[in-house]
């Protein structure tokens, strides 16, 4: 266990590097942000003192070591655009993102894993005809056209739910948080539905695949002949099997949603870092891509942590020793 | 616990879409399409920074809806010299604090905008002019410049005013608003970044009171979404309404667009500085001895191949307006010599045989897929415009702006669309930065990516910019035009309309510059 945690420790650090060499060679490829953001208005002299300021006029390599030599002692740098450290600029906006993302994620499960049990287990009946061809189109239709739908609908003719930011906040640990109020629920409703659609629909089909899979091997039948409550048999034998393909789904799709929430975020105008990223590439922002990148492999080599953990305790066979 | 002093206006708003409840009239909720980065206003010059802090803060001069300087903290500006301006400043100015505006607070901001080397988009643009700044008294002030800088005011007006007392505040210390203090006629209330602003009417504001009570500035990037927001009534006022959008808000009675022309200046860049142009080819795809581009007659044939009027209409929905020259209609320098040309093919035609190339060549066209609205669009029409021309098109070539900018910048290419916005009360600074010949140096021509070069037309534009006798200066100005753009030096190709719309009969001043001032929004009964 110790082992195996301290290698996997290892890789993301490996990982963490690599992405910054990658990650200053791009950008050093495209340009430098002096050019993208200074007034047209600018003397020659005025242009050249900030690219000296920043360090642009330096080799790539010199520019580099200065970034790890300071980035060891925790001061990965200021973004260009916002003026604050850069880590600051992602921790600010994080909760928002987490709160939508884990919103999403319960809605997902909540509604994605019973549905799916029901057509894994009823394949022929008319609602589980109906609840396949709505994960068709909930796998099929863009992110941001239905988020578009959502809000002709329920806030442009309906009238029933706000379509524009994260509404009354809670202050709690520091952080702001919508779910705590009314305002916020209302506010969390349309752009949390309208991320976890995709989820849904995935969570729907594996569930059914592995019922459907499951239902006819033979410890199910034994558990049968043995006389368990179908009730038991579904919910912990047949359910505890075909838990591993959605934990990884779930899990691996939560780093994900995080990371690029910039659809939904952007038309809901929710406030979280989806947009983040968008922008900072946009305008070469190193410090803040840099950092940004730094956070999501964080963000990633943990949950990948958390899945293979919640494996051992669905299926004793999985040892994390054996795990890369 | 603490809770956002949103004083329910989302609430109200969604109370509003709801029940069909009215939100108080003196209440503003402003969808912009540009977030906050900063709120220090002597970060950055970008929009980012300095889109909000035109109504917290004041400046020297108050830029008016045709472009021109208006009093602002100054009262009065005049040189006493070619290189020494005295500046009177206007009594009884109280910043947002109680704290009594003063020179020193000038002196104090100027040195401020000056000294923030590590940013990208310096402030010390509009600074870069001046030797010194002397206090005289509590309200006059004598400014030494580094060279005869006629349109001191034009860039020192850009500047901020913020009080003396904050020292060396930080960048943190105004966007926890601890130093967000100005003289504007609203004062900083909270900012949660990345989704609103709010601000409140300063009762103490020297000018015409402010019109609102509150205002909540809420930030939706996402065009679409800003659109929704107001026809939902989560907002007030929406900034950059999409061009596509507009017949739709138009026909809804609630709801009213404000359009003007603005300065956003979409024009063709040509490679005038190589001999072989890296994008330019015979009518086989094979690369040409001379580059074509250099001469003025296929320059013209190329703009005269344009329909500038079928552009604007189809594919900017009627919210451009046909382009001649690179200065705006009222701006300073602006030519009366100088309509877009006309779209006559067949003197196009006749330009290229004259000029040799009787069967064209060939060319590939760039542009910039996320700057300007349709951009990428428009690219496709004029291309096709000049495949009827006679021209060979080989590609039309749209990259991300980032990509974009620096290819063109290192002139990688040959024919390309570019976009400016100059909102100065005259052309100097445009004509001295974008078209005289590129000279690192002098820092001349710091942006002429085609590398036009012309001495008379550069004679003109440094005479000008030494010119203190406005009236001078303009004919000057209008003399440089009319050379650059007889030989199309560069394509004009239309302005950009800026539009808003607002809800509830509430107005706004359509402007040139693209501000979206709050100071522009007017409650209905105000009319």
């Amino acid at each position: 266990m110790i082992t195996w945690l301290i290698r996997r420790l290892f890789q993301a650090a490996l990982v963490l590097l690599s992405m910054t060499v990658l990650v200053f060679i791009g950008v050093n490829v495209i340009g430098n942000p002096v050019d993208i953001m200074i007034s047209p208005e600018a003397t020659q002299d005025v242009r050249q003192r900030a690219i000296e300021a920043l360090g642009f006029d330096q080799p790539l390599w010199r520019q580099y070591l200065t970034f790890m030599g300071n980035a060891l002692q925790g001061d990965i740098g200021n973004s260009y655009v916002y003026n604050q450290p850069a880590f600051d600029i992602i921790l600010q906006r994080l909760p928002a993102t987490l709160e939508l993302a884990l919103v999403a994620l319960f809605l997902s499960v909540v509604i994605g894993i019973p549905l799916g049990l029901y057509a894994g287990l009823y394949p022929d009946n008319l609602l589980s005809k109906a609840i396949m061809a709505f994960s068709i189109l909930g796998f099929s239709l863009p992110t941001f056209w239905v988020g578009l739908m959502m809000i002709m609908v329920f806030t442009v003719m309906l009238g029933w739910l706000p379509s524009i930011g994260r509404g009354e906040t809670v202050e709690v640990l520091g952080m702001r948080w919508s779910f705590l109020t009314w305002d916020g629920i209302q506010h969390l409703i349309l752009p949390a539905l309208n991320l976890s659609l995709y989820k849904i629909s995935m969570v729907m089909r594996l569930t059914r695949a592995g019922v459907r899979e499951t239902i006819s091997k033979d410890f199910v039948k034994f558990a049968r002949a043995k006389g368990l409550s179908p009730r038991r048999i579904i919910l912990v034998h047949v359910l505890k099997n075909i838990m591993i393909p959605v934990v990884t789904v779930i899990g691996l799709g939560f780093g994900g949603t995080i990371a690029f929430a910039v659809v939904t975020e952007s038309v809901f105008a929710w406030p979280g870092m989806g947009k983040l990223i968008i922008d900072s590439i946009n305008v070469l922002d190193r410090p803040m891509i840099v950092a940004y990148l730094m956070m999501i492999v964080i963000i990633f080599v943990t949950i990948n942590l958390i899945v293979d953990l919640i494996y051992t305790t669905l299926d004793p066979r999985v040892r994390l020793e054996t795990q890369e | 616990m603490f809770r956002t002093k949103l004083w329910s206006a989302t609430a109200l708003t969604v109370a509003a879409a709801v029940g069909g409840v009215q939100a108080s009239a003196s209440d503003l909720v402003f969808g912009r399409s540009t977030p906050q980065s900063v709120l220090d206003p002597h970060y950055t010059v970008q929009p980012t920074g300095v889109a909000i802090a035109t109504d917290i803060y004041d400046r020297l001069v108050r830029f008016g809806l045709d472009l021109q300087l208006e009093p602002g903290l100054a009262l009065s500006w005049k040189p006493l010299d070619e290189m020494t301006w005295e500046i009177k400043l206007r009594p009884e100015v109280v910043f947002h604090d109680g704290s009594t505006f003063d020179a020193a607070d000038v002196a104090y901001s100027l040195e401020r905008a000056s000294s923030m080397p590590e940013s990208p988009s310096p402030m010390s643009v509009n600074v870069a002019a001046v030797e010194r700044v002397e206090v005289i008294d509590d309200l006059t002030l004598k400014i030494v410049t580094k060279e005869p800088t006629p349109l001191l005011m034009n860039q020192i007006g850009h500047v901020f005013i913020t009080p003396s007392e904050l020292g060396d505040a930080t960048t943190a210390d105004f966007n926890s608003g601890a130093a967000a203090i100005g003289t504007g006629p609203y004062k900083f209330v909270s900012w949660i970044p990345n989704e609103n602003v709010e601000v409140e009417a300063f009762r103490d504001y020297w000018g015409p009171a402010p019109e609102w009570d509150r205002v909540r500035m809420q930030f939706i990037t996402d065009p679409a979404a800003r659109t929704a927001a107001l026809l939902s009534g989560q907002v007030d006022v929406i900034d950059a309404v999409p061009p596509a959008d507009v017949p739709m808000l138009k026909a809804n009675a609630d709801l009213t667009v404000f359009s003007a022309p603005s300065v956003r200046l979409l024009y063709m860049h040509l490679d005038l500085a190589n001999d072989n142009s890296p994008w330019i080819t015979d009518t086989e795809g094979n690369p040409l001895e001379v580059n074509p581009l250099k001469d003025p007659k296929v320059r013209k044939a190329l703009s005269l191949m344009l329909n500038r009027q079928a552009i604007a209409d189809r594919i900017m929905d009627g919210l451009a307006a046909p382009a001649g020259q690179v200065a705006a209609p009222g701006q300073g320098g602006f030519s009366d010599n100088m309509p877009p040309d006309p779209y006559d093919v067949d003197q196009a035609r006749a330009l290229l045989a004259e000029a040799g190339y009787p069967d064209g060549f060939g060319m590939t066209l760039h542009c910039a897929t996320d700057r300007d609205v349709n951009t990428a669009e428009s690219a496709q029409a004029i291309a096709q415009m000049w495949a009827r021309g006679g021209i060979k098109i080989n590609a039309v070539d749209c990259q991300p702006y980032s990509v974009y900018s620096s290819a063109a910048t290192k002139g990688e290419f040959s024919a390309f669309i570019w976009g400016r916005n100059d909102s100065s009360p005259d052309t100097s600074l445009n004509l001295r930065n974008g078209y005289m010949t590129y000279d690192a140096d002098r820092g001349f021509g710091s942006y002429n990516r085609g590398r036009y070069s012309n001495q008379e037309f550069d004679a003109l534009v440094a005479a000008a910019l030494q010119e203190f006798d406005q009236e001078t200066r303009y004919q000057l100005l209008r003399d440089a035009t009319d050379i650059m753009i007889g030989e199309h030096g560069v394509i004009p190709l239309y302005f950009l309309n800026a539009t808003w719309a607002t809800r509830g009969g509430i107005t706004f001043d359509a402007n040139m510059a693209v501000n979206s001032m709050i100071q522009y929004v007017h409650p209905a009964d105000a009319m």
